[in-house]
Parts: structure tokens; sequence; C-alpha cells
């Protein structure tokens, strides 16, 4: 598990959506599970995107259906049987504390249990990687520590997970390994949890980010 | 690349043949749905396509009519002759005799000098002035009707053999007046091709821009689902259903007016047949002409469909 920050435009973002596939980049590769994403051919990216899980600050549930349906769709896409779907969506609408909600509409949710949805929905068909952009951008400080926590324990049981986040305070309390990023240039990189002093000197990054799962 | 076919708790092959199968049945379900939340644009669109459906059906249907009561009359086609005007009565009606017995000649009618310039004076209305001719102008006719079995090819040899025979001056085969009927019939076939080729395309377009609206009202799901890893084709499967279920209903739902219009004709069209002791009975769709209506607009869905989402759907990126 790993945090990535910066101020706004250092490059966070830009990071995510090329781990997700959405932006190919424009110098230098990114390499996914030994998949080098610069080189996919488009046909092939929905399947390699069903490796991750993202989850997105304002959540993107789809509201015309219920919080089981929302949950349920990345094993749909994957084409798992009808039974499989139901245990694993329950599962993971347990694991993320809102078992009793699965027939409620999204729009019926609090803003934090629409988030739960949403880290239910990215978790749901298992991926490696877990990806999350601001997941707690629109919390309060008590349901922001919740998000993470469930973060945490994911990563106990295997899934590496790396969040894009403005909350320092709450990065500098939890101590796991922080990537910083300033004009799109890793300048820190403290793998025991520590934020960078203002006067830390300059990462040099290498040519490639291997963002290989399991090591974090 | 090895990505997702490696990883664990992946289904079998079998499991995901069926899984595949039902997601297409599940689609198929998931648009009708859709159709069910919003029926009021629904029905706007099932009722455009069906009036524009209704016009070529109901050309179609009139032109079946219009045929059906001309074959009627093909088997009242007559030969006229008229024969030598020095010919004698009695040689005529012995003429008459020996027509006959010929083959394919189901009866004749033998019309006299005298009654043809009768019917004439009165028909014509010159009256009195006939009287100031010398002669009568007028030869024995004979109308020989040839036998109701009889077809277009025995017809013309009959024509051929009485014209060759010495006591005819003229063999006149009524049929011109029913050329013209099927030039005219011609006609209105081309134009009923026409008018479903035209009216076809124009059901294209309907469901074509209602299905470019429904993938532009759903923008973020699509958006959404791509990041979920849905392949293109998963994605186009809802729409190309809602596009399928669109030329179902407007298909139905032409067939509903047309014969809506039938019940509405039929009515005066009894009456005109008390009145005229005529015998004609409009003919409806057949089993097979609504088959065929229904499953064209069906494909004519699927093919709209189709077509706005391969010109929209792949736009759509993630950003």
């Amino acid at each position: 598990m790993a945090f990535l920050t910066g101020h706004s435009g250092a490059g966070k973002s830009t990071l995510l959506k090329i781990i997700s596939l959405i932006e190919k980049p424009t110098r230098g590769h990114a390499l996914l599970n030994r998949i080098n994403l610069k080189t996919i051919a488009r046909h092939r990216v929905p399947y390699v995107r069903r490796n991750i899980g993202i989850i997105f600050q304002d959540h993107q549930l789809l509201f015309d259906r219920p919080v089981f349906d929302n949950v349920a769709l990345p094993l749909i896409i994957q084409g798992y049987r009808h039974q499989e779907i139901a245990k694993r969506t329950r599962a993971a609408l347990d694991k993320v504390g809102l078992l009793g909600k699965e027939k409620s509409m999204p729009i019926t949710l609090s803003g934090g249990e629409q988030q739960r949805v949403g880290i239910a929905r990215a978790v749901v068909h298992k991926p490696m990687l877990l990806l999350a952009d601001e997941p707690t951008g629109n919390l309060d400080p008590v349901l922001s520590r919740e998000i993470m926590q469930i973060f945490i324990d994911f990563h106990q049981v295997g899934v590496s997970v790396l969040v894009a986040s403005h909350d320092l305070n709450l990065i500098d309390e939890l101590a796991k390994p922080v990537l910083t990023l300033n004009q799109g240039k890793m300048i820190y990189n403290d793998l025991d949890g520590k934020l960078p002093d203002h006067d830390s000197a300059e990462f040099k990054p290498g040519q490639a980010h291997e963002f290989r799962p399991g090591n974090w | 690349m090895r990505t997702s076919n490696t990883r664990r708790d992946k289904p079998a092959t079998s499991n995901q043949l069926i899984a595949y199968l039902l997601h297409h049945v599940q689609s198929l379900i998931f648009s009708l749905g859709k159709i069910y939340q919003a029926p009021v644009p629904t029905i706007m669109t099932v009722a455009v396509i069906g009036i524009t459906l209704s016009l070529p059906g109901g050309f179609y249907l009139f032109l079946k009519n219009i045929n059906a009561m001309s074959g009627d009359y093909r088997s009242i086609t007559q030969i006229t002759l008229y024969l030598d005007i020095k010919l004698s009565e009695k040689k005529a009606r012995a003429f008459e005799g020996e027509i006959s017995g010929m083959k394919n000649v189901q009866s004749t009618e033998f019309i006299s000098r005298k009654i043809s310039l009768e019917a004439f004076r009165e028909s014509s209305g010159f009256g009195k002035s006939l009287d100031t001719l010398a002669n009568n102008p007028l030869p024995h006719t004979i109308i020989v009707e040839p036998l109701g079995e009889a077809d277009t090819f025995a017809v013309k040899n009959l024509l051929n053999t009485l014209q060759a025979s010495p006591q005819v001056k003229i063999a006149k085969l009524d049929t011109e007046w029913l050329e013209r009927l099927y030039t005219i019939l011609e006609i209105a076939k081309r134009s009923v091709v026409m008018v479903t080729i035209l009216f076809s395309i124009a059901v294209l377009l309907i469901i074509g821009n209602t299905i470019r609206l429904d993938i532009q009202n759903r923008y973020q799901e699509i958006i959404v689902t791509k990041l979920i890893g849905a392949t293109n084709a998963f994605i186009r499967r809802p729409f190309l259903y809602g596009g399928v279920w669109y030329g179902l209903l407007g298909g139905l739902m032409s067939w509903l007016i047309v014969e809506i219009g039938y019940l509405a004709i039929s009515g005066p069209l009894n009456r005109l047949n008390l009145l005229y002791q005529a015998d004609l009975e409009l003919i409806t769709f057949t089993f097979q002409d609504f088959i065929v209506l229904v499953t064209s607009s069906t494909l004519l869905g699927l093919a709209g469909s189709w077509i706005a989402v391969a010109q929209h759907l792949n736009q759509i990126e993630p950003t």
C-alpha cells in the first residue's frame, strides 16, 4: 500500500490515468505486472483493466439500479455465473459493512455509504491492484479514517493499494510509503511512510516506474 | 498477454459460454426494462416507426386487393367477330354453330345486323337520321367467349384461327383495357417498392437517432463500465437490443394501423357490394405478410441501432 501526493497539477491524476489505461505515456514506459501499458492493443485494454479496481472521488455509481447491481457489474462484465456473482457481491458488500443495503438505490445512501459501495464494486472481482483517486475528498475526517481503514484491511489480505490523496494529516498518521510528485516528477519516495520536509533533496526518478503489485 | 486467462477463480470455458448466452438474455430483458421505465418516449418512437411503416404496408395491401380484383376480370375476356357484310344471316348463323364446336370455346352469342342497328339507334341518339341510309352499314356480329381455363396463349390461338376464316372481316380481342390496367398496376407496384425503400431508410434513421440519444443519455454509465473493464461488445449489446425492440414494436404497431384501416374500409365496401351486387372482397395481411412485416421491421431496428452504435460508442472513451 502506498500514497501518492503532490500539489494540484503535479501529475497524480495523470499517473493514475496511465495505470488505468485512460492515457498513454508520451515518454518512457509504464509496466503493470510486466505488461507494457504503452504498447497494449486497443481491444486488449478492457482485459487489462479487469486486473485493476478503480475508486473515484465522486463514486461514479449508476443511479438507475440498486446497490447490489452496481457492485455486481464487474462480475457480470467478466461473465461469472449467477450463483458466483451473488456470493461474491454479498461478500464484497459485507467487507464494507453494507450487506443490509443491497436492495437500496444509491441515491438514498449517504456520501460515505456511496463511497463504500464504490469500494465494494472496485474489489468484488478481486483485482491485483486497487487505485483510488482522492477517495476521501468529499468526506469528513471520521468517515475518511473509516475508508482508509478499509483500504488497509484489503492491503493486509494481499491487494496492492495506491491512493492519491491531499489529506496529509491522515497520510502521516497511517505511516505507509509515500510517493510525492511535482511537475510530473517524483520528488520524494519515502518507503517508511514519512512525508518530506520542504527543503528535502529532489528524488531522481529512474527511466521506468514499475508498479508491480505485491511489492508495496 | 496472459492477464486474465491465468487468473485464479476465473470461470471455466463452458460456464463462460452459458454466462455469455445468459448475458444476451439479460441485455434483452434489461433493454426492455429501460423501455418500460420510460414509456412515453418509447411509445412516441414506436408510433413514429409504426406510422412510417404503415404507409408502404397499406399501399402493398391496396395493390394486393387491386391485383386480386383484376384477376377476376381476366376470365371475362371475349372475342368479338365482325363478319363479312355480304354474308347472309343464314350463313352467319351456320358459322356461329361451327364456332361453338371449336376447342376452347365456352359459348357464342349471335347479334344480327338488324339488332345491332336497333341497339345503335337507341344508344347513339342519331334516331331518324339513320333512316336516311340506304343500307344497314353494320355487319352481323358474333361474340365468342373462350373457356375460363384457357390461358392467354390459347385465346390468342383461337383469335388467329377465327381471324383466318373467310367469313370474318375483323376479329377483336377485348383485352386492351385489361392491358392498360396491368400497366397501371405495374407502375403502382414499382411505386410501392420505392415507397418501401424510402420509408425503410426513414425508419433506419429514426431508430439510429433514438439510439444515439440513448447513448448520449447514458454517457457516464458507458464510461464507468469501460473503466471497470467492459469490452465494446458488452456495452454495445443493450443498445442493439434496444433497437431490436423499437423495430419489433414499431412493426407490430404498423400492422395494427393497417388492420384498423382495413376494418374502416370494409364497412363501406360491403355496402358497395350490396348496391352493385358485385362480389368484391377485401383481402388483408396473410400470416406470411405479417411475419415479413415484423421481421423486416425488427431487422431495420437492429441495423439502425448498429449504425448509431458504430458511429458513437467507439468515440466515448474515459478521460
